[in-house]
């Protein structure tokens, strides 16, 4: 009964990463540009910051996270917009090229292309105090620093798309390219810009995965950007609707490893999340747009 | 969905376009190997020359080339019908667990029928994970990227677990089902490569026969290119959406057979090896035409085969192949050249 009881916060703290990563997609997604590497970009996030933060700090690991996720975002693009490739099959290189990449250099750089281990990396929970002793509250209350950081980044990312003029060009971009146009504005500029924070945004929620744990960990994402993807989808592309769909998400990844407690068997326990994702999708709930920057490609649902 | 023609004019931006993936794969992949050894000659010459390094060596390097090419028919299968399958991974590993589960029921069966059946299943398992995706397409406008994926993520660790736990053999050092009867696996001295080969070539020549020749071939691509128009002229939109993604599952589920049924003659946990994903660049590569996979398949197969060959001589990681396969399906959709170098045909 205890987990059932503690599933709030867990939820929350699992929630962090999905609903930064999700809010990230949803900014892509507005500019016109479905961000399919969202899995990669927060692998590549959780890569860089524990290769980056234990030499100079949580900080430089955020930054590093967020630089890397720039360099990949500006590789997409240019593969999209320049070179006119598929922006889903680019996305899927992308993930591609993280995969291999990041094996590669974490046996370049700590000589293993398995866990590496970095107690000191580890963001420690608050401590409640006398709270703690209150059933559901306490384990509210006590989340990890780097989580709280992430919801905070995720209301900032919430302001810019709805109440900024960065939000508003964003929105022209995906739904009123020539009014951009004619505002003088470039609008592949600003779509890229929206795929560069999309990216950033997932790749410092996969960098909270590695403060979270104290460690690399090759697969710590465990298809979370997949499923952000699918948040947005079934948030039905709105800023709330996104954040209650991964805080909904969230809580199953909660109750999965709730589960455990009970020898559940783990792998039919990592599942459960994929299961409830794919009902909805198999549903019709989640559809992704048929925005695309040309209207070719390797062919599209119907 | 973009379905070159065989017939299309042959222009420079058309040559550079099909040139540009191979290429980058014959100079990215001895490049990178380089770069992450210690001795960089050495992992190049294994690199290049190891799949064909010895005849055992080369039976491996074709057979694996002939299951991607199973995989990216499937692929292709589903992309010309509008499908973008994600799915591929757990299907192939669903096919090869019920091809060994069917192996292992029919033990007393004669070993031609029992392979026969095996491998029926195989195709069956395989078809069954896609079906899902297939009705949620059919019946609610389910998007197959995502629910393909996300079933298929979901069969992958079922599967794990019914392998490593209840369906484990006890006896083996494996992670793995029991094996199958040594008398239903091909006889290697004759088939050096396995029964695979054949099967891709036959199917491979099918399906060109099916897209190129038959009617319901074109109402597949016409329905894949423009489902509203397929369905103002009468095609039956209904079965289209439902079929090929099935077929693709079949074809996957059948080359998992075909590996649970290989040298191993069991279903090993983590079999698949992600060949679902090469197969999508695979057919990419191949722009979708099933006989062109063939040779797709060879390069990709090679570029397995090659990293395998550097990670045992020369110590190179595996994953320098993932790169490179990465650098391929970037291009395999780009246009390297501006829309008027490519005779201005708009885009």
């Amino acid at each position: 009964m205890s987990w059932l009881l503690s599933l709030p916060g867990d939820a929350v703290a699992q929630g962090g990463s999905i609903v930064l990563a999700a809010l990230g997609g949803l900014a892509s997604d507005a500019a016109g540009v479905l961000n399919t590497a969202l899995e990669g970009f927060m692998s590549l996030g959780a890569f860089a910051y524990a290769l980056v933060a234990p030499r100079a700090g949580a900080f430089a690991g955020n930054l590093a996270a967020a630089g890397a996720a720039c360099l990949l975002a500006a590789t997409i693009i240019h593969a999209v917009f320049k070179l006119r490739a598929d922006i889903f099959v680019a996305g899927l290189a992308a993930n591609l090229l993280v995969q291999g990449g990041v094996a590669l250099l974490s046996w370049r750089a700590f000589g293993t292309k398995g866990v590496v281990a970095f107690p000191e990396l580890l963001s420690h929970r608050l401590d409640p105090g006398p709270l703690a002793e209150l059933p559901v509250i306490g384990t509210l209350i006590a989340q990890r620093p780097s989580n709280l950081l992430l919801y905070a980044l995720a209301a900032l990312l919430w302001l810019l798309l709805a109440a900024t003029p960065l939000g508003l060009r964003l929105r022209a971009a995906g739904q009123r390219e020539e009014a951009l146009a004619l505002a003088g504005v470039n609008p592949s500029r600003v779509r890229f810009m929206a795929f560069a924070i999309s990216g950033m945004a997932a790749a410092v929620a996969g960098a909270a995965l590695s403060a979270q744990t104290g460690a690399w960990v090759p697969g710590a994402t465990s298809g979370r950007g997949w499923i952000a993807l699918v948040a947005v989808y079934l948030g039905r592309r709105k800023p709330g609707g996104t954040v209650a769909a991964s805080l909904g998400f969230a809580a199953l990844f909660a109750a999965s490893n709730g589960l455990q407690a009970f020898d559940a068997p783990p792998e039919l326990v990592l599942a459960l999340p994929y299961v409830a994702t794919a009902l909805l999708v198999l549903a019709g709930k989640a559809r992704l747009p048929r925005l695309r920057p040309r209207d070719e490609g390797p062919g599209r649902d119907a | 969905m973009n379905i070159p023609s065989i017939r299309a004019r042959v222009s420079a931006g058309s040559l550079l376009r099909a040139a540009a993936p191979p290429l980058a794969a014959i100079v990215a992949g001895p490049l990178v190997v380089a770069l992450f050894s210690g001795d960089p000659g050495t992992a190049i010459a294994s690199f290049a020359f190891g799949p064909v390094s010895s005849a055992g060596a080369a039976s491996a390097f074709v057979e694996q080339s002939a299951l991607l090419a199973l995989c990216a028919l499937g692929a292709a299968l589903a992309f010309r019908s509008g499908s973008f399958n994600l799915g591929g991974e757990g299907q192939l590993y669903s096919g090869g667990l019920v091809a060994v589960l069917a192996a292992l029921a029919l033990s007393s069966a004669s070993p031609a029928a029992a392979l026969a059946a095996a491998l029926g299943f195989g195709a069956l398992g395989g078809a069954a994970l896609a079906l899902p995706s297939a009705l949620g397409k059919r019946f609610a406008g389910a998007d197959v990227l995502l629910s393909s994926f996300l079933v298929s993520q979901a069969a992958v660790l079922a599967i794990d677990w019914l392998i490593a736990s209840p369906l484990r053999d006890a006896e083996s050092n494996l992670i793995a089902t029991k094996m199958v009867s040594r008398a239903i696996l091909p006889d290697r001295a004759a088939f050096p490569a396995g029964y695979a080969p054949f099967a891709a070539l036959l199917f491979a020549a099918a399906l060109a026969l099916f897209f190129a020749r038959t009617g319901e071939g074109r109402a597949v691509d016409l329905y894949g290119g423009n489902p509203t128009f397929a369905k103002s002229v009468g095609l039956p939109v209904g079965k289209l959406a439902l079929w090929p993604l099935v077929g693709a599952g079949a074809l996957h589920g059948l080359a998992g057979a075909f590996i649970a049924l290989g040298p191993a003659g069991r279903a090993v946990r983590g079999m698949s090896g992600g060949m679902g994903w090469t197969a999508i660049a695979v057919s990419l590569l191949a722009g979708n035409r099933p006989l062109a996979i063939l040779p797709a398949a060879l390069l990709l197969g090679w570029l397995d085969s090659g990293a395998r060959q550097a990670a045992v001589i020369a110590g190179v990681p595996f994953d320098a192949a993932l790169l490179v396969k990465a650098f391929v399906l970037l291009l395999a959709t780009a246009r390297l050249l501006p829309p008027r170098a490519r005779g201005g045909r708009p885009a």
